[in-house]
């Protein structure tokens, strides 16, 4: 036994024992008169929809690192956008782009032949300027859709919904976005 | 949580850095808001983006009569549906599964998890829209009554009122299909 071993025994013990009320781990302020409250609570919202018998599924997948971009993205995509100053010039001339693309489609490509018809009515109209832009007061994103959609309008080969929807869009997202 | 007053004056100190914090804050919530409806996470993260834009363009007309996420939370509401509305036009693929799992069996009658979300939605429709997104908050998205009140500024007892009334109509309108 080494030497001296029961005298220093208690002190080498107290070394490893923490005394030091101060040190004691911290419980955020209010945590047990709020545990039982959530508690309860949350008993209550599982047992919701119970008595019906459905069961809520997990959650769908989420890609990757969708929610680490998303507010760069956003912010990139508030930027690229025309400021207001600007805008007005840009607004006219691309709503009167849409619109004469919108009249085309809703009262000529239902012949057969929309590829020419598009390019030369565009070209020919020069003077429909004040016409379109009064036009444009009225016609809506959703309406040029629904009539395309809703009356089996034929924008070329293999005409799908998608396709309509993506060809309109991309002229008129934008200037929709704008005018509101 | 950061509170709206933060987060306002975050904005109204530097509006792009402001708004990207706005963005950060409420993404996730609006996600699953957008997704339970829309079903699939390209269109999802379609519809976010156009939240948000429109969101930029109106917080420098908020005036604060309601909480941020409610503001936010009505934007998404119109924009999801909007969407839906031309989407029922177009054929879509690659859907989520239904929100629930099992079938069940109300008033005699069988209803497939599918048909049970389909009723689902449209009696949360039904709801004033406070007892919408407080349902959705508590039921989906799991929080606690002490994080909606922070999120919402609206106290817990009144949003225990609101959900149980939000529980009881939703299971009444179920049972009356």
């Amino acid at each position: 036994m080494p030497e001296n071993y029961f005298e220093q025994f208690s002190d080498q013990l107290s070394k490893k024992i923490d005394f030091n009320q101060d040190q004691k781990t911290a419980v955020p302020e209010g945590f047990f008169q709020n545990f039982q409250n959530d508690l309860m609570d949350e008993i209550e919202s599982l047992s919701a929809l119970k008595s019906l018998g459905v069961k809520k599924r997990k959650s769908p997948e989420v890609p990757d690192g969708f929610f680490n971009g998303f507010a760069e993205s956003i912010s990139y995509k508030i930027n690229e956008r025309p400021k207001k100053g600007n805008i007005l010039k840009i607004t006219f001339w691309s709503t009167a782009a849409a619109v004469a693309a919108g009249l085309v489609l809703l009262f000529t490509l239902n012949t057969n032949e929309p590829e020419t018809i598009i390019s030369s009515e565009v070209n020919e109209d020069l003077n429909a300027e004040e016409e379109f832009e009064t036009y444009a007061a009225y016609v809506d994103e959703e309406s040029i859709i629904d009539y395309i959609v809703e009356n089996d309008v034929d924008l070329g080969e293999e005409q799908t919904d998608d396709d309509t929807y993506d060809y309109v869009n991309s002229d008129i997202e934008d200037i929709y976005l704008d005018l509101d | 949580m950061v509170t709206d007053q933060e987060l306002l004056s975050a904005y109204q100190l530097n509006p792009e850095s402001g708004f990207k914090k706005i963005v950060e804050t409420f993404q996730e919530r609006v996600y699953w808001q957008i997704r339970r409806l829309v079903k699939n996470h390209e269109d999802t993260a379609d519809v976010m983006q156009n939240v948000f834009i429109k969101v930029w363009k109106a917080l420098p007309d908020f005036r604060g009569d309601a909480a941020l996420y409610t503001w936010i939370y009505r934007i998404v509401f119109n924009e999801t549906h909007t969407f839906l509305s031309k989407a029922s036009k177009t054929k879509t693929t690659d859907l989520d599964a239904p929100l629930f799992e099992n079938a069940i069996e109300v008033n005699g009658k069988n209803f497939s998890p599918e048909e049970i979300e389909s009723i689902f939605q449209k009696a949360l429709d039904t709801l004033p829209e406070k007892q919408r997104l407080v349902f959705n908050l508590k039921y989906f998205d799991e929080l606690k009554f002490t994080e909606i009140e922070q999120m919402l500024g609206t106290s817990v007892g009144a949003l225990k009122a609101s959900y149980h009334l939000a529980v009881k109509k939703i299971e009444e309108y179920i049972k009356a299909c």
